[in-house]
């Protein structure tokens, strides 16, 4: 581990990684201020800018934006009742009428010193358990790998939001898309209509049309809604001593988000839910979340900031995406020739570990900028949407170009975007399909290895213990949703 | 289809303004998914036969593409069956689309702008594509939509062409 730290610091020696840093704060800040904008869209829109720089300061940045626009989502959320990412929902729920009872500045205060001590505290575990992990899964094999892939897929009963068999057609449509290209293991050109196709359909591109173009179509149906004015912009008051009565709370939903958040597929926002819940449960006034408690407040964002390095944990010990947010990670990594998995924690610990130097760093900034520039914020809530819509569109075209220098990115990212919009309104949504574009390549080559070293035994998957679990482990994955929706 | 005018209050302390609102059968939106997925598992399979088979033993590179034209092709099938069901019985619900017109308008000018910049360079292209795109989007001020225009280049200029050198067609 320490020789992992040690690469990391010397690859992170640098005015780049600073500026990388800042860079994914700033821009972390304005897209979770902006509703409608999400982390995953933040990042795809973020990764062709990256490519100039070394992967260290590649995922530095898109780490930093990853976790800024994660907190940045609570101000929207409690200044005007409009959640600038789908976890600040939760944190609207006590922030806003706290704003309503004229205690805004305390609620700016409390949800960011809770978005900093669950993303430290949950930095520090996420370094522990994930080079366990990984150090575990080095033992892997064909058999292993394939069963995970597999339960990684198995996660689309949790990122499917609605109905369970458009989430699979979701995910099965990822993988038709994931097996055009050369295959595999002996190099056979399979679906390929032109010679840029041969490498398969361009990543980047198609998560740039899935999540952000997309995007941009419904923000123009919603594009004549007024922000709400904010007429009074508020300071942020009170300290550290804000703090003290609700520690127990605070250290507690912590706890529950990063736990929650380990389990892939289980973002953000299933955790902030769970602790509020938990904490709802637990408290002596129930009766008030929901009214301005500020232990609710303060568990929404305590956890919803803990699950971002929770979801990492099994990106980079498994190569799973934890979230859709790290889906497109994975992706930005795969584009720098790194691969997440347990082997990045021996062929490049300089990422990992700079990745968890980051996270720790960057919370001060995070801090400073949050409690400072309150006022610049609130301005940025108030960009009107057909502007923001407008402008992304733009910068989803021009991204995807620089993505390839080639005129066919644009045309997979047009395509992407409107199937992307046209599924997500029969709700196919998007997290589905990239998490099939992410582990398909996976799942057909350790099936195919498998099969190959077993002479062609399928009960080789259920002989080995781990693969046996994970097998399992799948199944239950997958029925218990469909048992809980029919209990409830 | 069906279009009505909504009356939407937009937050409090904003007027209330009427928003066009096409609803669409939801078991027919679905339906129509369906087939189009089917259609593509049937691609899918299909151009299995055309791959080669090269290797020894195990699965061939035909094997997966042909198991998810499969999986998919089935689970569409489902859905296909659920839409007719729904749209015998009229239940099922509809599929809101606000602001239709813009919404296609701008699906129509997003896929005539990648043949726009082969034609004309990126630069030409985007000056004749965004002011559109914009007014779709609901700004009307003139200056502001020259201003987004005219920042928005600059910024390609800058950031992708000098500072990232990425040469724009």
């Amino acid at each position: 581990m320490l020789h992992g730290f040690a690469q990391a610091l010397s690859a992170m020696a640098g005015w780049d990684v600073v500026i990388g840093l800042a860079l994914g704060v700033i821009v972390g800040y304005t897209v979770g201020s902006l509703p409608g904008l999400t982390s995953s869209i933040g990042i795809a829109l973020m990764v062709p800018f990256t490519f100039a720089m070394s992967p260290v300061v590649s995922i530095t940045l898109l780490v930093t934006l990853y976790m800024a626009t994660e907190y940045a989502g609570a101000i929207p959320a409690i200044l005007v009742n409009t959640p600038g990412v789908p976890a600040a929902a939760i944190t609207a729920l006590d922030g806003y009428p706290m704003r309503l009872r004229g205690e805004a500045g305390q609620a700016l205060t409390m949800s960011i010193l809770s978005a900093a001590f669950g993303s430290i505290t949950s930095t520090l575990l996420l370094i522990v358990t994930a080079t366990w992990i990984a150090s575990f899964a080095l033992a892997f094999g064909p058999v292993e790998y394939l069963a995970l892939a597999v339960l990684g897929l198995s996660l689309v009963s949790s990122l499917a939001s609605g109905s369970m068999l458009k989430g699979f057609i979701g995910l099965f449509f990822g993988l038709a898309v994931g097996v055009v290209g050369t295959d595999p293991l002996d190099g056979v050109a399979r679906y390929v209509l032109t010679d840029s196709m041969l490498s398969g359909v361009p990543f980047l591109p198609a998560l740039i049309g899935l999540f952000a173009l997309s995007g941009v179509f419904t923000m123009i149906e919603t594009a004549d809604h007024v922000p709400e004015p904010v007429k009074k912009v508020p300071s942020v008051s009170g300290g550290f001593g804000l703090m003290r009565p609700h520690l127990l709370p605070l250290i507690r939903s912590t706890l529950l988000g990063y736990v929650v958040s380990v389990i892939p597929g289980h973002g953000a926002t299933i955790s902030a839910m769970v602790s509020y819940a938990v904490q709802k449960r637990l408290s002596r006034s129930p009766e008030t979340f929901g009214k301005g408690n500020p232990e609710g407040l303060i568990a929404a964002e305590s956890a919803a900031n803990a699950s971002v390095p929770g979801a990492l944990a099994p990106m980079l010990a498994l190569g799973i995406p934890g979230s859709a947010s790290t889906a497109v990670l994975i992706g930005a990594l795969t584009l720098h020739g790194v691969q997440p998995g347990p082997l990045l924690f021996e062929r490049h610990p300089e990422i990992p570990f700079s990745i968890f130097i980051a996270m720790a760093v960057t919370m001060p900034f995070m801090v400073a900028l949050g409690l400072g520039g309150v006022r610049f914020w609130v301005l940025v809530t108030q960009v009107p949407k057909s502007l923001v819509a407008a402008l992304v569109g733009a910068m989803c075209l021009l991204g995807s170009y620089a993505s390839m220098n080639d005129l066919f990115a644009i045309y997979i990212t047009v395509f992407f975007g409107v199937v992307g919009y046209g599924l997500n309104k029969i709700d196919i949504h998007p997290a589905p399909i990239v998490l099939a574009l992410v582990l398909g390549y996976l799942t057909e080559s350790n099936l195919r290895r498998a099969m190959l070293s077993s002479g062609g035994d399928w009960t080789v998957f259920f002989t080995h213990p781990i693969s046996a679990f994970c097998l399992v482990a799948a199944l239950i994955t997958l029925i218990l949703p469909i048992i809980r929706g029919k209990s409830s | 289809m069906s279009t009505k005018l909504v009356e939407a209050r937009q937050g409090p302390g904003v007027d209330s303004t009427a928003t066009r609102v096409a609803a669409i059968s939801a078991p027919l939106a679905n339906g129509t998914g369906a087939l189009l997925l089917i259609a593509l598992a049937a691609w899918l399979w299909i151009g299995a036969a055309d791959i080669d088979a090269v290797g020894g033993g195990g699965l061939g590179p035909d094997t997966f593409p042909r198991l998810v034209a499969a999986l998919l092709a089935l689970c569409c099938l489902v859905l296909l069956i659920q839409s007719v069901r729904g749209a015998l019985s009229r239940s099922g619900g509809s599929i809101e689309v606000s602001r239709p017109v813009q919404v296609v308008a701008a699906i129509v000018l997003v896929c005539v702008y990648p043949p726009l910049i082969g034609a004309l360079g990126y630069y030409l292209a985007t000056v004749l594509w965004m002011p559109p795109f914009l007014f779709l989007a609901g700004m009307r001020k003139p200056i502001g939509i020259l201003a987004s225009v005219a920042g928005f280049l600059l910024f390609a200029k800058v950031m992708f062409q000098m500072a990232l050198g990425i040469p724009l067609p």
